[in-house]
């Protein structure tokens, strides 16, 4: 059916074979070819661009780049709506300088995964337009078709702001067809054997380039059936194992990353946990989900100055199986989803972060980091902290370690999507086109304009928030807890700090023991922490190794300053023998 | 030589945190061992009961539970638990320790709970009594609670929490009671109760075994954050900041409605006649009168304000918490979880039973959200049908007049809550202008007062 296995480039991630669970300590980074630097000046960004900058993403500390849809396509939603799953948008470069570019990463000891869109294409896709205007021709059955409108009813519809329904007329085949995003994205028909060969040969052609896995867009839809909400369906985790089947074969050390934009208890089933012939429960789906509330439960609780809302949705997250990873970001390239919390957290989140309503978009708010958070810098590095340390591997988004702004003026969630600003320079250093020429306009304005914030200027600056984001990309890189241990939320008596620890203990029995305490308010606050698990141990700070008093059988004291944050890793002292150390339970092997 | 025991264990009491009677001369007039917890030494671990009496209340006595850990030579590392060193009646010489400091000791009282098991567990005059559902955690070191007021907490690694009465009175403690009668009906909004420990003559209750909540906060330090975040946009209302604690408030009223319902199913519904309920409020404030003269002139206006209550006659009541503050609630990452169903300590048992108030089941909890001299942020009204949250900007006078002030529409028409609602104010302000007229909550309650009634 594919090409299977064969190294078409010169980059075999060989590591990706080695090291099966890269994932899981990995720092990824979410890049906008056409955003992040333009090397032939036509005010588009590409791969050549991208292989400019790969020595400075390896200079920052991340480990896998994330790239959004560079295929064929009209650009009617960021290039989500793809016409062709095996070429490219000339404008982002050619498969060849793709290829490149997956082998430059690689040379770099960065991977890369892209994203992948199964539910729908664009209408300009070939298949789509065989299909209005053949039905009975080969891709007759690629789409889901009907006569009326009034099938899957009980389907919500997700793009309120645009679409009216999730059935469409077409004029050229006289049906209507189905879509569960816009009316030009029309989903593919899963119930076609077909469809699931074409996409498995469309993953083939990227992966025998030696690429690192996918991101699933848009997971939960694929399949649709009556009475129900077209959501999760047990045909749509069927097909994802079949994937996994495929890629576990013929790409073993490639992951799969699933966007599922659900609560954890559904998401985790995305993983597929299943009993293995040893009894272990592993994962036979994905193995990467986003884990979608914490971004905003992280927003709530610090505008609340209190943890629980953190709390909280760790405390319902599931376990999840064998050789799996949550995925977790505070913002991407899509508006902040509010998806996942309640009307009433809603409501919160619009009141206090999207006061213009200019920001919102759909059930969400289209802002970046920085101005969400008034450009406070110790808000950005406490986030970060946070999203740093809490369980999951994190997801960073181009142009957050500089604090970049947005453009709200902007159509639909493009005003998160301006050029990376490089240098104060024309164009921002991104591109040197016409300014007028630009994909998208920089962003001018007198607080986060390319004048002001940009990669040149913070390189330049140690006490930067680019300079801090390097620093503490590069103190987790030492620790295998935050990616692999165990969490516990230690409570305290304090509501405003959030306190928790990560625990790992390694094959060879090397122990990595992590607190992590964070100042969730804008004032400083005392904690008094229960660590009686730790008596007799030393915490020792992480960013400067200063040694902290020993943990003792009273309450350990410890005062933060506003939004202040420390990681401490716990240390047994010399002389005390490691089986005199209470709590010593071992139990996160 | 029994007077040096005495001796010591009175300056041991006398200087604990949790000693009741500080200030007053007091004497030991007996010292009561109920026994051992194990049959072993080193340390030989027993609970006493210490008598006292005061020279300014000759007829009364106080009863105080001491479990000591007595080791026959000196145990250097309990030094700052020391309690003294005599001769004890069975023992000999000892040295004596506090038993809550020392984890040999504390250990011993877990194995009793331990093994225990379903059914209660009798060695000697103590009673370990345990519930069904919970394994409790065995070889983990107990650690002793810094932040109690009137008993001694002691943790046991993350799972559990004993809680030890210090002064304890005959009867069951309606702590332990409504805990038992909560956990075996479930109620998601409590800390479950493991077991107890009790004295069979009496019964006599000593100690509570408990849920132990790592993730849990004081309800009142939560409240603090909200209101350190209205403080500091002071040209805002309470929904405008971010720290509104409506959506808190209307969760834990859900919690206290839960634990009301489920206490009405457990202990059921009686009546009581408002006559007596009355009468006993108006006998309260004739007491309040001789502490506070200034009490006179509103006295009258006072007491025709309990009179109208005679008219409500026979009402349903029902037990409920008695002592319902904020610092009796803990937020945990589950949800609120209400917690000391002691009753207001002051009152004798008997009294804690039903409340004396006998307050109306429609309105069983009203909690005021409000730091100490500042605004209220939100009201929790909890009923045993809904709860509902009134925020500060709906009810914005001055506290006394706050609970009269007009409740949303369709709410106010019982006669019955209307009258409840001038009474208990009325009621609460002459309680707490008996306090010393230094004392804020006193003067402030009788300015309070003054407008209730004026």
């Amino acid at each position: 059916m594919t090409a299977t296995g064969e190294q078409a480039g010169g980059s075999a991630p060989s590591e990706s074979v080695d090291e099966p669970e890269w994932f899981k300590t990995a720092v990824f980074y979410e890049v906008l070819v056409r955003s992040f630097r333009d090397s032939n000046g036509d005010g588009t960004g590409d791969f050549q661009g991208l292989i400019e900058k790969l020595d400075y993403l390896s200079w920052l500390g991340v480990d896998c780049l994330w790239i959004p849809p560079f295929f064929t396509s009209p650009l009617r939603d960021g290039g989500y709506d793809v016409a062709d799953y095996t070429d490219t948008l000339p404008e982002a470069g050619s498969v060849e300088d793709f290829r490149s570019f997956v082998a430059a990463a690689h040379e770099r000891g960065i991977r890369v995964i892209i994203d992948f869109v199964m539910n729908h294409t664009s209408d300009a896709h070939p298949w789509f337009q065989a299909s209005r205007s053949e039905p009975e021709g080969p891709y007759g059955d690629f789409y889901v078709w009907s006569d009326n409108d009034e099938l899957y009813e009980d389907a919500r519809i997700i793009f309120v702001d645009t679409e009216p329904s999730n059935w469409t007329w077409d004029p050229v085949r006289q049906q209507y067809f189905w879509h569960r995003f816009f009316s030009h994205q029309p989903d593919l028909n899963y119930d076609n054997p077909r469809v699931h060969d074409a996409m498995l040969e469309a993953m083939s052609f990227w992966l025998d380039m030696g690429l690192d896995g996918f991101r699933l867009d848009a997971v939960p839809y694929l399949y649709e059936r009556p009475g129900t909400s077209g959501e999760n369906l047990p045909e749509t985790h069927e097909f994802l194992r079949k994937v996994r089947r495929f890629v576990d074969e013929n790409y073993p050390g490639r992951v799969l990353l699933a966007e599922a934009n659900q609560w954890p208890a559904d998401v985790v089933d995305y993983f597929g946990g299943q009993l293995d012939e040893s009894g272990e429960w592993v994962g036979t789906e994905c193995h990467m989900c986003f884990h979608f509330p914490v971004m905003p439960r992280i927003f709530m609780a610090v505008r609340r100055e209190q943890r629980y809302p953190i709390s909280e949705i760790l405390e319902q997250t599931p376990a999840i199986p064998a050789g799996c990873q949550w995925g977790i970001f505070l913002r991407n390239h899509d508006e902040l989803t509010l998806e996942m919390v309640t009307d009433e957290d809603r409501d919160y989140m619009w009141a206090e972060y999207a006061k213009d309503p200019r920001m919102k978009a759909n059930i969400g708010i289209r802002r970046r980091l920085a101005p969400l958070l008034d450009n406070d810098t110790n808000q950005m590095e406490l986030f970060t902290a946070l999203l740093l340390s809490l369980p999951g591997s994190p997801v960073l988004y181009y142009g957050d370690e500089i604090g970049m702004g947005d453009n709200i003026w902007l159509g639909d969630r493009d005003g998160v999507r301006t050029p990376m600003q490089w240098t104060p320079d024309r164009n921002a250093g991104f591109s040197s086109a016409n300014p007028g020429r630009l994909h998208l306009p920089l962003v001018q304005d007198p607080v986060f304009g390319f004048q002001a914030v940009n990669v040149e200027a913070q390189l330049a600056d140690p006490s930067s928030l680019l300079q801090w984001t390097r620093r503490i990309l590069h103190a987790r890189r030492r620790h295998p807890a935050f990616g692999l241990g165990d969490f516990t939320d230690l409570g305290g008596s304090n509501p405003s700090v959030l306190s928790f620890a990560r625990e790992y203990v390694g094959p060879d029995g090397t122990e990595d023991r992590l607190l992590c305490v964070n100042n969730l308010s804008r004032y400083p606050q005392p904690v008094e922490l229960d660590l009686r698990r730790w008596e007799g141990r030393r915490p020792i700070e992480l960013l400067g190794g200063v040694p902290f008093p020993l943990i003792g059988e009273l309450p350990y004291l410890l005062t933060l300053g506003g939004y202040g944050f420390y990681w401490f890793r716990i240390t047994v002292p010399p002389g005390l023998a490691a089986d005199s150390v209470s709590g010593l339970d071992g139990g996160t092997a | 030589m029994t007077d040096q025991r005495f001796t010591a264990l009175l300056a041991f009491i006398q200087h604990a945190r949790w000693f009741g009677g500080k200030g007053r001369d007091a004497q030991v007039s007996g010292v009561y061992r109920l026994g051992a917890v194990a049959d072993r030494l080193d340390p030989h671990v027993v609970v006493d009961l210490v008598e006292l009496v005061y020279a300014d209340e000759p007829t009364q006595t106080e009863l105080y539970q001491v479990p000591l850990a007595l080791y026959r030579e000196p145990e250097p590392r309990l030094e700052h638990a020391f309690v003294g060193w005599w001769e004890d009646p069975e023992l000999g010489w000892v040295h004596a320790y506090d038993a809550v400091h020392d984890r040999d000791a504390m250990g011993q009282w877990l194995a009793r709970f331990v093994r225990a098991g379903a059914s209660p567990e009798q060695s000697g005059p103590l009673v370990f009594a345990r519930l069904p559902g919970h394994a409790l955690a065995e070889d983990v070191h107990s650690t002793l609670f810094s932040g109690e007021q009137s008993n001694s907490s002691v943790m046991f690694g993350e799972d559990s929490l004993l809680k030890l009465f210090r002064k304890v009175t005959p009867g069951a403690n309606p702590d332990i009671t409504i805990h038992d009668a909560l956990t075996r009906a479930g109620s998601a909004h409590v800390t479950e109760l493991y077991g107890w420990v009790e004295a069979p003559e009496g019964p006599l209750h000593l100690a509570m075994l408990q849920q132990f909540l790592r993730t849990a906060t004081d309800g009142w330090q939560l409240a603090l954050t909200s209101v350190r975040n209205l403080y500091a946009e002071a040209d805002l209302h309470a929904r405008e900041v971010g720290g509104d604690f409506a959506a808190e408030a209307a969760r834990l009223g859900e919690a206290v409605a839960e634990v009301h319902a489920t206490l009405a199913d457990q202990f059921g519904i009686g009546t009581a006649d408002m006559a007596v309920v009355a009468e006993q409020m108006t006998e309260r404030l004739r007491v309040a009168l001789e502490v506070v003269p200034q009490l006179e002139s509103m006295a009258d206006a006072v007491e025709a304000t309990y009179a109208r209550l005679t008219e409500l006659g026979e009402q349903e009541v029902q037990r409920i918490h008695g002592d319902l503050h904020l610092g009796q609630t803990l937020r945990t990452v589950k949800g609120w979880k209400v917690v000391d169903f002691e009753g207001e300590p002051a009152k004798p048992q008997a009294d804690r039973k039903f409340h004396p108030l006998a307050r109306c089941r429609r309105d069983v909890a009203v909690l005021r959200l409000r730091p100490r001299g500042g605004h209220e942020t939100s009201t929790v009204r909890t009923t045993t049908r809904r709860p509902s949250v009134v925020r500060a900007e709906e009810c914005p006078r001055a506290t006394a007049t706050r609970s009269s002030a007009p409740m949303p529409a369709g709410r106010s028409r019982s006669p019955t809550r209307r009258c409840w609602r001038r009474t208990l104010p009325t009621r609460r302000c002459t309680r707490r202008s008996t306090r010393p007229a230094t004392d804020p909550p006193g003067w402030r309650s009788l300015d309070a007062l003054a407008r209730l009634v004026g």
